[in-house]
């Protein structure tokens, strides 16, 4: 066993150079800590890294603001920040909230009116990985950027980097 | 005679009822369309959304009434004619000081939104220069 292993790091050592090897590691861990900033599909993304899907999960309670079903979160898209540190609203300590949101229009059924939710991402903090829902009331297609809750909303922001999403109600319909 | 008359009369009502109450207020569109980007009192966000604040100055440049509907944000939103003309002089209304203009009808916006700038910055600093000259402005910001 030694001397195979020796051989074969004999080998390697011969027909490779450090420096080759060290700009292989490096482009890796660079390329790697760049996936999560490209603005595109947090979900899919999420969901392969191994996170709880909420909305699949026992929890039916619109009045419950730490499951997907809460009724302000019908068009939410990413990590809740009432799982994350923060509440419906606020951002969580460390993440700042993107000054851009996109706007959307969910039912309460508690007192059966329409109110305009306001979905806003918090921002410049790695992501929550906590509570993952994926609504779609209202959502449009990426060609409707402004309806689309797929993309990171941290324009404005200091980075794109996304932690956790918020919802506040702007207004009533 | 008189019987289908009584019914066709209250169709109508009813059909107008339900259409007013579909109809969504000038203030509700800005919040669903302008409000993400432009924010409550449309202050914007600079290199990412223009401030809406003292918007009628463009109105006082040749070129910046057509403007203000040619650029993309508004001529292709989802928004239809009316909505666009009703949102926009809600805008000019609520976040100017001056609030003496012509408002815009859905005819207008209708041949205005059919033009696509097709030099956006230019365009936009061009008229802000413009109002620099003419004093209506005191910087090109």
């Amino acid at each position: 066993m030694d001397q195979l292993v020796e051989s074969i790091s004999r080998r390697i050592a011969q027909r490779t150079s450090r420096r080759s090897f060290l700009a292989r590691l490096g482009t890796f861990i660079l390329g790697a800590a760049a996936i999560p900033l490209l603005p595109v599909d947090r979900v899919a993304h999420a969901q392969s890294a191994g996170s709880t899907d909420f909305k699949k999960s026992a929890h039916k309670n619109p009045n419950d603001d730490l499951t997907c079903d809460y009724w302000k979160y019908c068009a939410i898209d990413g990590f809740l920040c009432t799982c994350c540190g923060g509440d419906s609203h606020d951002c969580p300590p460390g993440a700042t909230p993107s000054p851009t949101s996109w706007v959307g229009t969910c039912h309460n059924p508690g007192d059966n009116r329409d109110y305009i939710v306001s979905y806003r991402d918090c921002c410049g903090k790695g992501a929550c990985g906590k509570c993952l829902c994926g609504n779609t009331e209202g959502e449009m297609p990426i060609y409707r950027a402004q309806l689309d809750s797929d993309l990171i909303w941290c324009f404005g922001a200091p980075t794109m980097v996304y932690h956790c999403s918020t919802a506040e109600i702007v207004g009533l319909k | 005679m008189r019987r289908a008359l009584v019914l066709l009369a209250l169709a109508s009502y009813f059909t107008a009822s339900a259409s007013l109450a579909c109809a969504e207020s000038a203030g509700n569109l800005y919040l669903l369309n302008c409000w993400g980007c432009h924010g409550a009192h449309g202050a914007g966000i600079k290199g990412t959304a223009p401030p809406l604040v003292g918007l009628s100055d463009f109105l006082k440049v040749p070129g910046g009434r057509a403007y203000l509907i040619e650029v993309p944000g508004v001529s292709l939103s989802s928004l239809n004619d009316a909505q666009i003309a009703s949102v926009m002089n809600w805008v000019l209304d609520q976040m100017s000081t001056d609030r003496n203009f012509a408002p815009y009808t859905a005819n207008e916006v209708h041949r205005l939104r059919a033009t696509r700038l097709p030099e956006l910055s230019k365009t936009r600093h061009a008229l802000l220069d413009q109002l620099v000259t003419m004093k209506v402005r005191t910087s090109a910001e």
